[in-house]
This record gives structure tokens, C-alpha cells and sequence, in this order.
């Protein structure tokens, strides 16, 4: 699925505006891909807001956004006990289910440093949702 | 090198008469009118290998007299105690440890200040294993608690009052084989079908030290039990590294089913896990690298005497001092409990 952009001026490159649907389009806690510029890209809408990133898990490059999306997990506890804290929006690999905070990329509880690379989201007064991606090195200003 | 400490040295009963001279009357009826026999003394002393006698470690001077003037602490380890593993009867196996102890502090302390001791307890039941570590722990000569495994991993909960004893005293927690892993039910099982012979079983005692290291961290026992120190002896050491590289990449997937373990399982390890460097046969060419693979400070030195003092040490002081000095001494010195044995 391809994405139409629109230019918004940003420091340093400029930062585009990929339109990629509306809010209607977008099932619940389950990805749509696109290719955006070249690079795979997720969009995910979810309780808590939409959410994009790239299409890569930073482990070993499977396709993420084919993983579970929740809005929680669970936390650290005393032994034997399982406690879920629902207060992160977090999408697991499906190959080896490394987790990942979808607001900032984090590996949750120091998983690993690497992070997933994440993408700003905006749905505008008409529904429309758009990833906001920096345009590539020398493609225009 | 001054001040090595040898976590890991035997001693052993020659006459059951040893054992008997700190029993009540009921006991000595017991064991000298039964068939009870003093476990032998062969390597180790609960699995029956021919050959030579086992030579040495029987007197406290002739001991003493073997140090080096320069050398620190000896933690000695009556082989005969931790060999209870396989025994049904729990009464006589509580019983008999407790009487090794008492000879062991009555006969042997005395012989040089650096003797150290480890409280042998048996695992089966670790409400009388607690108490017996209570009994001792305020001797300042008590460096540790050491014992045979069940077949239960350590991380279940069978285990915990020990743990909590030994915690509360300051006591590092020595696991020791036993002998009869894989031959008798009440021991660790060995993979497979089970050993038929002595190499085969000393070459798959690791397979029990991985068993309880993973148990240890997945189980959550260091959360559990924050000041406790876990000492593997006679496993050797190069099983550890794949363990701990494997539980770390299953954490990160898995780390779901087991939240209490807060943090990479080798962090706790590092923290908590001590190897003891004691057998001739680890010592491959490669040692160095192999150590090099664990968290810092996790090797301990042992010198399995009587059994297995085949220039283990030797190997050890040729390695670059600042890791040799580590794992000769220092590392000991933050496992082991071996303050002044003056009292008050």
C-alpha cells in the first residue's frame, strides 16, 4: 500500500506528511503496512491513540507490526506473582516476542537498547491519518 | 601467591567410631547393630570407583602441615556428610550429619587458625537442615553450609528454609554432588537413560549444576532471598556461560512468564552465583577463554583434596595476576563468611 505526502517545513529536513486513510479504515489494535519513501512502516490504532513505526523488529529484522498489539504487560513482582500494568501501548515480534513501547520504541524492562524507530501520527478534523516521517537525505528542502 | 583461599577442601572419617562417640546411646544401637557402614571415601565418596585408595585428608596436623605458611582460609568439607543424598532414611541422614559436624569442630578446627568449616546438612528435610544450620552458624569458624541436591531444583520452594537460614547467618549456600545422581531415586536424575559407570557420571554432573543454576534464576530465588550466596563445587564451571547465554535470549522473549525476573538472569548470577574451579579435567587449554565468557567474580578455587589436587592451583597462579588474585582469593572473600574467629 503506498502512501500520498504533503511537505511541512522542519529543521534540518523537512518533515512530510504521509497520508495513509482514515480513522475508519484502521481496525483496533491491528497494523496496516505501507511502504512510505522506501521504508516499511506500520500504522496502528489502539485506546490510546494511533501509533506507526517501522515495519523492522531491531532484533533480527522480522515484521513487527505482524505481532500482537496491547495496551499493557506485565511488571516486574515478587516471585510466583503475575501483576499486568495496562498504562503502555506495546507491540510484540511474533517471531521471538520482544516487546517494545510503541510511543517511544523502547525494549520493554531493558530488553535490549536497541529501540524500534517510531513515527510521529496525526488525524486531522476529517478523519484523515497522517504519518509524519523526515524526507530522506538529499531529497529536496 | 599469598592468601589463596581454598573453598573446597575434603576431609574424611576413617572409623565409624567417629561418628558414634557424638551420638546418644538410641543412635549408637542404631548404626552399630544395623547394617549401617561408614560411607567409603572414594571420589566422590558416594560412587564407587576401584582403584587406590584415597590417600590423605584423614589428620588434622598432618592438614595444617600441608599449607603453605602464606596461604589464607581452608573451608574443610567432610566428604562423608554430603554423600546423604540417596539415603531413605531421613532420621539417620539428619542424625549422621549432625554427628560429622560435631567431629569435625571438636577434631579439626583446632589444628590451625585458617581452618574454616562448612555445616553439612542433609536436603530431605529442610526444617531439621535449617536447625542444624542455626545449631552451628554462630561458630565464627562456620564459612558456609554445604549439601547434596534431590531431585528437586533449587529454585522450589523444599529449599527455602535453608536459604533463609543460611541468609540470616550470613552463610553462602555450597551444593555439592552427592554420588548417586543417576543411580537411586532421591538424587538429581542424569539425562538419558542414566550413567552406567563412574566417567560417565562425572562427565554429566553438569547437567544438575544447569539444572539448578536455571531453576535458581527463573524461580526467582534471588528476589526471594536478596543476601543469599549459591555456591556450585564439584560441577566444574565451563557448563555455566551456554546457561546463562541461553537464559538471557529466553528472557528477553519470555520475560512475560516470569516478571519477577526483573532483570537478565546473569545479572543475579553475577550477583549471587559462585563456581568453584576444582577439577584437573576443566582445565582445557582453553580455560581462559572459557572463564572469560562468565560475569566477573564468579570463580572460586577449590582444591578438591584429596581427590583431585592434579596442579589445578598451579594453573590457576599462571594466569595474569590481577584475574588470578581474583580467583585465588578475593572472590572467595566476597562469598565466603570468614570473619575473626575471636568470639564477642
Amino acid at each position: 500500500m503506498s502512501a500520498g505526502a504533503t511537505s511541512t517545513a522542519a529543521r534540518g529536513r523537512p518533515l512530510v506528511r504521509h497520508y495513509v486513510g482514515t480513522v475508519e479504515e484502521f481496525e483496533p489494535d491491528r497494523f496496516r503496512t505501507f511502504e512510505i519513501e522506501g521504508r516499511p512502516v506500520g500504522v496502528v490504532r489502539t485506546a490510546a491513540g494511533f501509533f506507526a513505526c517501522r515495519n523492522r523488529c531491531p532484533h533480527q529484522g522480522a515484521d513487527i507490526c505482524a505481532g500482537a498489539v496491547s495496551v499493557g504487560t506485565m511488571v516486574p513482582s515478587q516471585p510466583m506473582q503475575y501483576v499486568y500494568s495496562a498504562d503502555r501501548c506495546i507491540v510484540a515480534c511474533p517471531w521471538h516476542r520482544w516487546e517494545f513501547d510503541l510511543r517511544d520504541g523502547e525494549g520493554i524492562q531493558g530488553i535490549t537498547k536497541k529501540r524500534l524507530v517510531t513515527y510521529a501520527v496525526e488525524v486531522d478534523e476529517d478523519g484523515r491519518v497522517a504519518v509524519l516521517m523526515r524526507g530522506r537525505k538529499g531529497a529536496g528542502s | 601467591m599469598k592468601g589463596v583461599i581454598d573453598c573446597e577442601r575434603h576431609i574424611l572419617l576413617t572409623s565409624l567410631d567417629q561418628v558414634t562417640a557424638r551420638l546418644d546411646p538410641a543412635w549408637v544401637t542404631r548404626m552399630t547393630e544395623s547394617e549401617f557402614r561408614l560411607p567409603p571415601a572414594g571420589p566422590h565418596a558416594g560412587v564407587q570407583v576401584e582403584g587406590a585408595p584415597v590417600v590423605g585428608g584423614t589428620d588434622p596436623a598432618e592438614v595444617a602441615a600441608s599449607l603453605d605458611p602464606d596461604d589464607g582460609e581452608v573451608v574443610l568439607i567432610p566428604a562423608q556428610g554430603i554423600v546423604t543424598s540417596g539415603w531413605l532414611n531421613i532420621a539417620t541422614a539428619t542424625t549422621f550429619v549432625r554427628a560429622v559436624n560435631d567431629h569435625v569442630v571438636a577434631e579439626w578446627l583446632h589444628a590451625d587458625p585458617r581452618f574454616r568449616f562448612a555445616i553439612v546438612v542433609a536436603p530431605h528435610d529442610p526444617g531439621q537442615a535449617a536447625a542444624e544450620i542455626r545449631r552451628l552458624g554462630d561458630n565464627p569458624a562456620a564459612a558456609a553450609v554445604c549439601m547434596p541436591l534431590m531431585a528437586i531444583n533449587m529454585g522450589q520452594v523444599h529449599y527455602h528454609p535453608i536459604y533463609e537460614a543460611a541468609a540470616e547467618l550470613g552463610l553462602p549456600v555450597m551444593v555439592h554432588p552427592g554420588g548417586s545422581e543417576g543411580n537411586v531415586v532421591g538424587p538429581p536424575v542424569l539425562g538419558g537413560v542414566g550413567p552406567r559407570t563412574p566417567e560417565e557420571t562425572f562427565s554429566l554432573l553438569p547437567q544438575v549444576a544447569q539444572a539448578n543454576l536455571s531453576s535458581l534464576l527463573f524461580d526467582g530465588i534471588f528476589s526471594r532471598f536478596p543476601d543469599l550466596q549459591v555456591i556450585f563445587a564439584g560441577f566444574g564451571f565451563a557448563w555455566a556461560p551456554p546457561v546463562l547465554w541461553r537464559a538471557d535470549t529466553e528472557w528477553r522473549g519470555l520475560r512475560v512468564e516470569v516478571p519477577w525476573v526483573a532483570d537478565p538472569p546473569s545479572t543475579y548470577a553475577a550477583e549471587h552465583v559462585k563456581l568453584v574451579v576444582d577439577a584437573a579435567a576443566e582445565l582445557h587449554p582453553e580455560f581462559s577463554s572459557v572463564a572469560a565468557m562468565l560475569p566477573e567474580g564468579m570463580l572460586l578455587y577449590g582444591s578438591d583434596a584429596p581427590y583431585d589436587d592434579q596442579g589445578v592451583r598451579g594453573r590457576l597462579e599462571g594466569l595474569p595476576p590481577e584475574v588470578a588474585e581474583r580467583l585465588l582469593r578475593d572472590n572467595a572473600k566476597s562469598c565466603l563468611r570468614l570473619g575473626s574467629l575471636d568470639r564477642g
